[in-house]
């Protein structure tokens, strides 16, 4: 009987250690923090850390919640972030935190590893906070601005990043964890949402501005919103928006094209030391708009429609990785990656040059472009 | 010292334990009418409701008889009609060794009449409400039906109200109770089987089963169980309930309860077995399955569909006010990050301004709570709506305006209290399950009430009830065995009986259900 007991209150004892990191914390001792930006200020060699916390003290039923800015710094990001505490009654909780804006300077000086490692580590932090890039000056600056709908600009912003690739198509998500992996892949690299501010209504308002591209973990350059949709086509990972296009052979926009799927298959091919990447895109679209009236009842006509989108996308989608080819020579497209999964010793012995290779990679670009639905109306 | 005064005490006690269970004195009667009386008066001494009337007859002056009761429990028409009429008038009357017989088989106009020549059977009738005739001369007496059985009227019982279906409620009265029993179950299969509890009331238990249907071990578990019992009054059931029960620490029911005679025969026809007490109109069924929680008599008057959700929602309930306050703290206070930001942001401001710690504030508002409804069960029905005031407004509105109490402890507290009365038969272990899985939740997070939680459903898994366990986890569960549990089946698809608690599984014999198609 007494070794039942012993066992018993051994096993119990137990829980102690095994149940982890807690504490009771009451909720009127934490500070909410919605999101977050962070800088480093190059002449005090410091971090610079923007959080903007839930105003307890406005918020009310009638008013909704709003919030307001703590500003701290510190030589290493944890220094920054504790020191908040001095200007504080509660401690940040980071548990809700939605949103991290990562200043273009701290981007480009790649200390972006540092500020992951941080955020990773931190047993609040979540690992789907959205990140972002700032265009602007500073972090601060996005998450200092009024947002149009939300009181509070962390999640207005966050909000913006989440529907926009299924409507506008102009940026990419990518979430904390997802850069964790990034930075630590083989063969691909990393691109992060950028936004900028832009004016509206004669007031300062962040808006999506395509994407930023790195290399390792170095800033070093930005795709605009149109490139991002070409680049999104290229990787595959296009759900939503609008593909411009024309209904004659000339050169002019007058049909707008909804994506509603697209599918994108990528394979290589690798003979006599050169390797022919081929990107096949198979697009659904339901037309929505067309400047003259047209006879969307005419299958030629549709067809014609289609060509034409497609010799769009084919060149749009060229035109994009030329680009990152000749300017920024960074595999954001995963080619690399590709070439790594289905053939591993082949990537073993190109990854050393792989930089070079990429610059002259060919690529060859196909699209089809299925129009799947016309609002088809006449007047009588 | 005192080790010496215990044990001087317990001595004491001993000697008047002894004393009340000697039994009494079974002296036999003598042939004098005077000497039986005597008796009769020495071991009813103090008790000045008994009667004792000498009788002699018209014909016959040497024929002396003397009857005796008690006032107040026999029928005084039947004594005068069928016994004292019959006794002064009959020419039948004769003296000698058979005059008994002949007073029983030619005179008396009773229907029931025993003859006996023990002292403790006279007693044990007299006080019951029969009456005891002496004739001079004879050395038995004749124990006369005469009881009179003054009961409240057959109603509807308050706490098992329904919606449709037989509104008749037991009383306090053993026969009354088992004519209601007879009437709906005409089969010689309906057994009775009497025995006497308490050493001082001699009440009477009947035990009601079908025996075609019922599982004899768990019957002669039953008995022998009922046979250990050693108390000096059962007045209600639940005497019985606790006397018996298998794990006798657990709050969990292992008997079933009702006051409703539809109900008892809806068990006994599953194999159960039905404990009648006299004195009180709670009846027991028994073996007690956990899901008989979740059921109600009403389930089978209702449309299925409407009582398969009903279950569920029992089900549901019954983990919502477990869970619900030790829920909130886990996740207030530990677990924010799983809260939605606007949640957590509409708690945080209702939270600021109030003093106290949510996990302090969950104990006074259950406490509050628990208070409130101790009240409203007891009280008169007059101050019904002062309480429901001072609940409602004070306590609701009051306390979350002064910034006492922050209103989602409200909600959690409200969402608690009324779950809880969608399971009224669990409402002890309810309490205290909800407090043990707070205090896991306010000092281990989810982790805690996880594990409070896991420890509860094992305890609920360890409960059996007269050797059944009470949730059965075999391996091998047959579909027909769950039909009646998380949902109710409708009659036609319920072909056999449930569970190792019935002998007999057949309940319809073609086996289709009378499905006519």
């Amino acid at each position: 009987m007494v070794k039942k007991v012993v066992c018993v209150l051994l096993c119990l004892s137990m829980i102690f250690p095994l149940s982890g990191c807690w504490s009771y914390i009451g909720l009127n001792e934490i500070t909410i923090v919605a999101g977050v930006g962070i800088d480093y200020d190059k002449a005090s060699e410091e971090y610079m850390i923007t959080s903007e916390v839930i105003d307890i003290s406005k918020s009310n039923k009638q008013t909704g919640i709003k919030s307001s800015i703590v500003e701290s710094s510190g030589k290493t990001i944890f220094e920054a972030v504790r020191s908040a505490k001095r200007k504080l009654i509660n401690k940040l909780y980071w548990g809700n935190a939605q949103l991290l804006v990562i200043g273009n300077g701290l981007a480009q000086q790649g200390k972006i590893s540092a500020v992951i490692d941080w955020f990773m580590s931190d047993e609040e932090c979540r690992e789907t906070v959205d990140v972002i890039i700032s265009q602007e000056k500073t972090a601060g600056e996005l998450l200092k601005t009024e947002g149009l709908t939300d009181s509070v600009t962390s999640y207005e912003l966050r909000e913006i990043i989440n529907d926009d690739q299924s409507n506008t198509a102009s940026i990419r998500k990518v979430t904390l964890y997802q850069i964790f992996n990034l930075l630590r892949a083989r063969g691909v690299s990393m691109v992060l949402p950028a936004l900028h501010l832009t004016k509206n209504a004669d007031k300062p308002a962040a808006e999506a501005n395509g994407l930023a591209v790195f290399k390792k973990d170095n800033l070093i350059g930005y795709l605009s919103p149109n490139d991002t949709k070409s680049y999104l086509f290229a990787v595959g990972d296009i759900n939503g928006g609008i593909l411009p296009v024309s209904s004659t052979d000339e050169n002019k926009t007058d049909v707008s094209l909804e994506i509603t799927k697209s599918k994108t298959k990528t394979s290589y091919s690798y003979q006599e030391g050169k390797i022919t990447v081929e990107i096949k895109i198979d697009t659904d679209v339901s037309l929505d708009e067309v400047e003259k009236e047209t006879d969307l009842l005419d299958e030629k006509k549709i067809t014609e429609i289609e060509s034409n989108a497609q010799k769009r996308i084919e060149k749009q989608v060229s035109d994009v990785i030329k680009t990152v080819q000749t300017e920024y020579d960074s595999d954001i497209f995963g080619f690399g990656s590709m070439i790594y999964k289905k053939d591993p010793k082949l990537w073993d012995q190109l990854e050393p040059q792989w930089d070079k290779i990429f610059q002259t990679l060919q690529v060859k670009v196909t699209s089809k472009v299925n129009i799947i639905n016309t609002a088809f109306l006449r007047a009588h | 010292m005192f080790h010496f005064f215990s044990k001087h005490k317990e001595e004491i006690v001993n000697q008047q334990v002894a004393k009340l269970n000697a039994p009494v004195q079974d002296n036999a009667l003598s042939c004098s009418l005077d000497e039986n009386v005597k008796i009769l008066k020495d071991l009813l001494i103090d008790v000045d409701v008994l009667l004792i009337r000498p009788i002699q007859n018209n014909h016959n002056s040497s024929l002396k008889y003397c009857i005796a009761y008690c006032d107040g429990v026999v029928d005084s028409a039947i004594i005068n009609d069928s016994i004292i009429k019959p006794l002064m008038l009959s020419e039948a009357a004769v003296q000698g060794k058979d005059q008994i017989d002949v007073l029983i088989n030619s005179v008396l106009l009773i229907n029931d009449v025993k003859k006996t020549k023990k002292i403790k059977d006279i007693i044990e009738a007299i006080t019951y409400g029969d009456t005891i005739l002496f004739a001079e001369g004879s050395n038995e007496a004749v124990i006369l039906s005469t009881k009179e059985v003054r009961t409240r009227a057959v109603t509807e019982p308050e706490n098992e109200k329904i919606l449709s279906g037989p509104r008749e409620g037991f009383n306090e009265s053993l026969i009354q109770n088992l004519s209601i029993i007879r009437r709906r179950v005409r089969s010689n299969e309906l057994k009775m089987k009497y025995r006497t509890l308490g050493r001082i009331t001699q009440t009477r238990v009947c035990i009601c089963y079908i025996d075609k249907i019922v599982n004899k071990n768990i019957l002669n578990e039953l008995f022998r169980r009922l046979d250990t019992i050693d108390i000096d009054g059962v007045l209600d059931t639940n005497y019985i309930t606790e006397l018996i029960k298998d794990s006798k620490l657990s709050p969990f029911r292992t008997t079933g309860y009702t006051e409703k005679p539809d109900v008892v025969v809806g068990k006994i026809l599953e194999g159960r077995i039905a404990v009648f007490l006299d004195g009180t109109p709670v009846v027991l069924t028994l073996p007690y399955l956990f899901i008989e929680n979740f059921q109600s008599g009403e389930d089978y008057y209702l449309s299925y569909y409407y009582t398969s959700f009903s279950r569920f929602l029992r089900i549901i309930g019954f983990f919502l006010t477990v869970c619900t306050p030790g829920f909130y703290i886990a996740i207030v206070a530990y677990h924010k990050e799983m809260l939605p930001t606007s949640l957590l942001t509409n708690i945080t401001i209702d939270r600021t301004s109030v003093p106290l710690p949510a996990a302090v504030e969950a104990y006074l508002m259950l406490f509050i709570f628990d208070v409130l409804r101790e009240t409203g069960i007891r009280m008169p029905t007059g101050v019904g709506q002062a309480l429901s005031i001072v609940g409602a407004l004070v306590i609701g509105q009051a306390a979350v305006d002064a910034k006492l109490v922050a209103s989602p402890m409200i909600i959690v507290v409200a969402t608690t209290g009324i779950t809880s009365l969608l399971v009224p038969k669990m409402n002890a272990p309810i309490i205290y399950a909800r407090l043990l899985l707070l205090t896991a939740a306010t000092t281990f997070g989810l982790f805690g009430l996880i594990l409070a939680l896991s420890f509860l459903l094992i305890h609920i898994l360890t409960l059996y009830s007269f050797g059944v366990p009470q949730v059965s986890a075999s391996g091998n569960l047959q579909f027909q065995e769950i039909k009646d549990t998380f949902i109710r089946a409708p009659w036609w698809d319920m072909i056999t009986r449930a569970g190792a608690t019935v002998r007999d599984k057949v309940r319809m014999k073609s086996g289709d259900g009378g499905n006519h198609g």
